[in-house]
């Protein structure tokens, strides 16, 4: 397994890169198409970073990519979308200018960590695909489930079962850290839902008709 | 069965499934969209099912091959998004009479 890309450290790179272009665009009053390339890139990457960082902080590799993967893929379009970028920037022409050249080393840098963070993601995503194919090696958590089971067992008998496996559903849908106040909201609401179902179950004769004289 | 007392979760609710009034939604998607705390919105689903505005279902899904438990989807059912539309207005007309009421009181409107 690849060793995981310092996160913070590559966004702190992507931004002070961006930092630099805009500080080379606004105080010299220079605004070649190369710089407008150059922030391009370097704002493409921070953003792609930035989430990526928010990723590797929701957890476990594999906890993390639990998230919808439409996150995923937004990532991975927001790195697309920095390397087209970075290939389309035009090679500096060599005017000797120290400054355009050391943004043009970052960003090459840059571009570098930028695959390394795509390789790392393919790889987890990989991990994800793999762990998720054992929905049941993923338990929702012992307190959670056990809360999720008494809430259920307030419920009316004929709707147990149904309810227990919406609540887990819930529970797995939910990142771990949600888990256990979404299955405590879940048994401070059971005495309701028992209500509103016992009101279902009751005789018909209880019923207000719309149809009945 | 009564129509449900239309409380503000349960105008959140609603209007948040009359949004897109066609499309099925699931519990944590609802509560999302809602802005209420997850798990809070089941009595509501249980009273707005049970007074024949929704419908709920399992997802037709394999488990094993999607890597993650079914679904119960909430929809509305053929007229209860028309009888939630009416409900809701009726609420929004109530609470504008009542509050212009309180502002008439409040600025010493005799009429």
């Amino acid at each position: 397994m690849n060793e995981a890309p310092n996160f913070e450290m590559l966004l702190d790179y992507a931004y002070v890169t961006y930092n630099m272009v805009e500080k080379v665009r606004s105080e010299q009053a220079r605004d070649s198409l190369e710089l407008r390339a150059f922030g391009l890139v370097a704002n493409a990457l921070a953003r792609a970073v930035d989430f990526a960082h928010g990723l590797a902080n929701s957890g476990a590799t594999a906890e993390g990519f639990s998230r919808p993967r439409v996150d995923t893929m937004t990532y991975l379009d927001e790195l697309a979308v920095a390397l087209n970028a970075a290939q389309s920037v035009p090679l500096p022409l060599g005017d000797g200018d120290p400054c355009i050249q050391e943004i043009w080393s970052r960003i090459k840098v840059a571009v570098e960590t930028a695959l390394i963070c795509r390789f790392v993601l393919a790889e987890a995503e990989a991990c994800q695909i793999t762990s998720l194919a054992m929905v049941e090696s993923r338990p929702p958590g012992h307190v959670a489930d056990a809360l999720v089971r008494i809430a259920c067992r307030l419920l009316p008998a004929g709707r147990r079962d149904r309810y227990l496996e919406e609540f887990r559903s819930e529970l797995f849908d939910l990142p771990r850290r949600y888990r256990l106040c979404h299955a405590g909201r879940l048994l401070w609401v059971a005495p309701a839902i028992r209500f509103r179902e016992g009101l279902r179950e009751r005789p018909s004769a209880t019923r207000t008709d719309s149809t009945a004289t | 069965m009564s129509p449900p007392k239309m409380t503000m979760p349960t105008m959140a609710v609603l209007r948040a499934m009359l949004e897109r009034p066609a499309e099925p939604m699931y519990g944590l998607e609802i509560c999302e969209a809602a802005e209420l705390a997850s798990g809070t919105i089941h009595p509501i689903l249980a009273r707005l099912e049970g007074v024949g505005w929704l419908e709920s279902y399992w997802e037709d899904i394999d488990p094993r091959k999607e890597g993650r438990p079914r679904r119960r989807y909430y929809r509305f059912t053929s007229d209860g998004a028309e009888m939630a539309r009416d409900a809701l207005a009726r609420a929004h007309r109530t609470r504008k009479r009542a509050s212009a009421l309180q502002l008439g009181l409040a600025g010493g409107d005799t009429r």
